[in-house]
């Protein structure tokens, strides 16, 4: 046997695995997609995710930078328009202001020297990001994502059992989601 | 090797064919009898062969099946010594699919409850050091901010405006928290599901403007 023509084990290993997860991914990514709550007004949807696209790029941008207030500022402009409830812009609207709202805490958690909130101020934004209509959504990572935010809040806060609470939602969707990926819409 | 005065034809008492055994039989006899050293090996096994192509012999079936066996045995060493690559190996392929399918749920599913392990260690660590900061806050015979202690003095201004421990431990590190790690390896799929409803939304205003662009014509 010569050795030469041995493939490496780590090339073989990264070729398979890229091929599962890329082939696991895709069929997740569409099985998702077909399961939001369409919107009952498709223009604010649209308009919407035009919006949250160009502050997401202005952040990427100003993170890029390392201007962490500005990305900060952004996100909160942001945060002060209007946002659609589900009736009319549907499960994704609900979705991208979770994401939107995801950043903004995130940053705030991470830097919390800049333009200083307290703990209660953030579970203030937390919760406004989530609305009340969260749990009516299908597991998806952005509703997560904010949940498990805002029990690091609140675990701040020194409301432990709430905290603890909140971040079992955010496992079970969590978990819930993984299911629905790798299933690849079975269900 | 072979010495001239043995072949046959140098022998009056042998007249015989060379392809008859008789004259090999012959032949060995005589170079017993002379005493003489040398093999005439070569030479016979020529005639063996002249005599196989003259009248081809037919071996036993014992024989030929032990020679098939010998060259079976051959066979089989040879490949075991040096046989097909590892990766040509059928049990390779089948296994490997299912080794790799392991792997993504290790990565995806068991590595973030591995960090959520060490995160919760990193909180426990956290905890204690927010519990000692609130204790030095509260207390009441808290020593006045000294000029000559920035570092003491800036925690203190930490504390009065946000909790530090909202940013250190799992917040600080918000890549390393496993929430932070699902939404990463996850949120793809989330983007990829509301770029496809706000695609159908803009379709659906597309036909909407069309439908009224000819119903205005009509």
């Amino acid at each position: 046997m010569n050795p030469k023509k041995l493939p490496p084990l780590s090339a073989v290993g990264q070729l398979l695995t890229g091929m599962i997860l890329g082939a696991v991914l895709t069929a997740g990514g569409f099985a998702l997609a077909g399961k939001l709550k369409p919107p009952g007004d498709p223009e604010v949807l649209v308009a919407l995710a035009q919006a949250v696209d160009a502050t997401d790029k202005q952040v990427e941008l100003r993170l890029g930078r390392g201007d962490i207030a500005g990305a900060i500022e952004t996100l909160e402009r942001l945060r002060t328009e209007p946002w659609p409830n589900r009736a009319r812009g549907g499960d994704a609207a609900i979705q991208l202001r979770h994401d939107a709202y995801g950043r903004l805490v995130r940053l705030r958690l991470d830097h919390p020297q800049i333009d200083a909130k307290t703990p209660k101020q953030l579970l203030e934004i937390a919760e406004e990001g989530l609305g009340r209509e969260w749990e009516l959504l299908d597991a998806n990572p952005f509703t997560a994502h904010l949940l498990a935010l805002r029990g690091e809040v609140l675990e701040t806060l020194g409301r432990d059992d709430e905290a603890l609470l909140v971040y079992e939602q955010a496992l079970d969707m969590n978990r819930d989601l993984l299911d629905a990926v790798l299933r690849g819409g079975g269900r | 090797m072979s010495d001239p005065k043995h072949s046959p034809s140098a022998n009056p008492r042998q007249g015989g064919s060379v392809l008859d055994p008789e004259w090999e039989a012959a032949l060995r006899r005589g170079q017993e009898a002379e005493g003489e050293a040398g093999s005439v090996d070569a030479e016979l096994a020529f005639v063996h062969l002249l005599r196989h192509t003259r009248e081809p012999e037919a071996l036993a079936p014992d024989q030929l099946d032990a020679i098939w066996s010998q060259i079976g045995a051959g066979l089989e060493a040879e490949v075991e010594a040096g046989g097909s690559p590892w990766w040509r190996k059928a049990w390779v392929w089948w296994s490997a699919p299912a080794l790799a399918a392991a792997a993504v749920l290790v990565v995806i599913v068991i590595d973030p409850g591995e960090r959520a392990e060490t995160t919760i260690a990193q909180q426990d660590h956290s905890s204690e050091a927010k519990a000692e900061a609130k204790a030095e806050e509260s207390s009441p015979a808290a020593e006045p901010i000294a000029e000559g202690a920035p570092a003491d003095a800036e925690a203190r201004e930490r504390i009065a405006t946000a909790e530090p421990s909202i940013g250190s431990g799992r917040s600080g590190g918000g890549s390393k928290s496993p929430f932070e790690a699902s939404f990463v390896k996850l949120a793809p799929h989330g983007r990829m599901a509301i770029r496809v409803s706000v695609d159908q939304s803009r379709a659906q205003l597309r036909s909407q403007l069309l439908a009224s662009a000819r119903g205005g014509g009509r």
